[in-house]
């Protein structure tokens, strides 16, 4: 059965790493995911963007959110801070009426309204909730020991994003023991990676990341899975960083990388070394 | 009556050569509560168990623990909410270990001084002053911070920088500068612009608050209201700024100096809510 989201890639995807742009679309294609571009979607704001105006924030969250409900499917996205920035607004605008009512005074000027329909999905909801884990793979991966890793902006604050809960949350695990991977319980899967902060505090966000990587290390992972990108880039950074200290390191993959893997995919073209 | 079995984090400084895990089993209901747990083992199993406790009703933040990795006040937190078979029962990491699940709190509390917890108000005010709703409501949140200790013990940054002066003196802080009365924002502000910036929106703040306490909206208005009062941006500003004018100016962040990107379509949208309300 075909699902239809519409795709919101996140600047982070769309503008700098293409590649797992186009992974997406391979991914999704034989998942039987159909993925509508949207191209009046913008920036969600980063997270950051409520930090220098926050009703500024709000606007352009639901300004997203209101095309989306304008067309009227739910919003699927590789970013975990694009969902959490998005969700967060939406729950705000849905539980506070005069918040709302204030933010569709702007967004009318501009043709659009904010309804809440439309909710905001990231691939681990679509799959673990959506699906029910109702997905086949091609290539069962034996041969690996995996760990998850949630990445904070996919399930903090509990509050207003409901669905997973670090008290009673094994979701993540049951998805990739679909793939026939060997799942490890990775004690360090709701910690952070730090990638926030890297351009404020660059020991600080490297610290962060260090005591993930040495966890994983000691429960002998292969790879861990996250379903943010911004959590596999702060891996990614700390990749280069230890081949300049000669370092092996633990590599993180976006949980697309792993799926594409599990379908069939070519290593090369997961973007797995 | 369920027989629960739990590991309690042992420790004192004076006579034991390391920290250890003990193993208690015992006979209580389900439906009671942590610290029920507590007081009963202590009383029925093992008198040198250590712990704080005091109005056993949320109010006095005395009883924070960590339970199976979640932050909780062990007076409202019941053995039933937690689905596991066993119960490890660990105490705050931030302090120092005074004993068992006690530590000592006292860099919290100074960390909290140093934001000048109390009102300074305007002395020109003539009392009594009159707060209208919409401003009290500003506040509504943050004036109910019991000090329990729970968002410093679960702030990743608090533990990896000393700089960072952590949730909990975030939120008093938030009280103060949002409070009508305060004379000393723009002070305030300038003294907690750098501090700020160091939050990683972990969100374990706002996660295991027993008060229900956005923390990290708290912390994202003081920086919102740093950006408007302080006149020379500092480094953590300007990064902060990169991104409000990349959304005005292309409605996406996209890498310095390059064309090659997708336009937004109907990015006009984008900047005439920026000039709606007055930013650009």
């Amino acid at each position: 059965m075909i699902k239809d989201y519409l795709y919101f890639p996140g600047c982070t995807v769309k503008n700098f790493d293409r590649n797992m742009d186009k992974l997406i679309k391979k991914v999704c294609l034989l998942l039987d995911i159909n993925l509508i571009k949207v191209p009046e979607f913008s920036c969600c704001g980063k997270n950051t963007l409520c930090d220098s105006n926050d009703f500024l924030s709000y606007l352009v969250s639901a300004r997203n959110l209101a095309y989306a409900d304008k067309i009227g499917f739910d919003i699927i996205t590789p970013c975990s801070v694009c969902y959490n920035t998005l969700r967060k607004a939406r729950a705000d605008l849905i539980s506070d009426s005069l918040l709302r009512k204030r933010i569709n005074c702007h967004l009318e000027k501009i043709g659009l309204e904010f309804i809440g329909k439309s909710d905001v999905k990231t691939f681990l909801h679509a799959l673990a909730i959506d699906m029910e884990l109702k997905f086949e793979t091609h290539s069962p991966l034996k041969h690996f020991t995996v760990g998850c890793f949630y990445g904070c902006q996919t399930i903090r604050p509990n509050n207003k994003l409901g669905n997973f809960n670090e008290r009673d949350c094994n979701v993540f695990e049951m998805l990739l023991e679909k793939t026939g991977a060997n799942v490890v319980n990775y004690q360090n899967k709701f910690s952070c990676c730090g990638y926030h902060v890297l351009d404020f505090d660059k020991k600080m966000s490297e610290n962060m990341i260090d005591s993930c990587i040495i966890l994983a290390k000691e429960n002998k992972i292969d790879f861990l899975i996250t379903p943010c990108i911004y959590c596999k880039l702060a891996f990614d950074n700390a990749k280069n960083n230890a081949k300049k200290d000669q370092k092996d390191i633990v590599p993180m993959i976006h949980l697309i990388q792993f799926l594409g893997l599990s379908l069939g995919i070519k290593k090369e073209d997961c973007g797995i070394e | 009556m369920t027989l629960i079995k739990c590991k309690i984090f042992r420790y004192n400084p004076q006579t034991d050569k390391s920290e250890r895990f003990q193993e208690y089993v015992i006979d209580i209901k389900e439906q009671s509560t942590i610290l029920d747990l507590l007081i009963k083992i202590k009383s029925e199993l093992d008198g040198t168990l250590s712990f704080r406790y005091n109005c056993k009703k949320g109010m006095c933040g005395s009883c924070a623990v960590m339970v199976n990795n979640i932050l909780v006040l062990s007076c409202k937190s019941k053995i039933v909410d937690f689905k596991d078979r066993e119960l490890v029962i660990k105490p705050l990491s931030f302090g120092k270990v005074i004993r068992d699940l006690v530590i000592d709190e006292k860099e919290m509390f100074d960390s909290i001084s140093l934001i000048r917890p109390y009102l300074c108000p305007d002395e020109s005010l003539k009392v009594p002053v009159k707060i209208s709703k919409e401003d009290i409501e500003k506040i509504n949140d943050s004036k109910n911070c019991i000090s329990c200790g729970i968002c410093t013990a679960g702030c990743a940054s608090y533990k990896l920088n000393d700089k960072f002066v952590g949730p909990q003196s975030l939120v008093k802080a938030h009280r103060f500068v949002m409070d009508p009365r305060d004379d000393l924002k723009e002070e305030r502000l300038i003294g907690y612009s750098k501090t700020l910036f160091f939050c990683a929106k972990t969100y374990h703040c706002t996660e295991f608050c027993p008060k229900g306490i956005d923390v990290s909206k708290n912390i994202s208005t003081l920086k919102e209201s740093a950006f408007r009062y302080i006149k020379k941006p500092s480094k953590f500003q300007k990064l902060s700024k990169k991104t409000f004018d990349s959304i005005y100016k292309k409605g996406q962040i996209t890498k310095e100096g390059s064309f090659n990107f997708e336009k937004v379509k109907n990015q006009k949208e984008i900047k005439k809510l920026y000039k709606d309300m007055m930013l650009k």
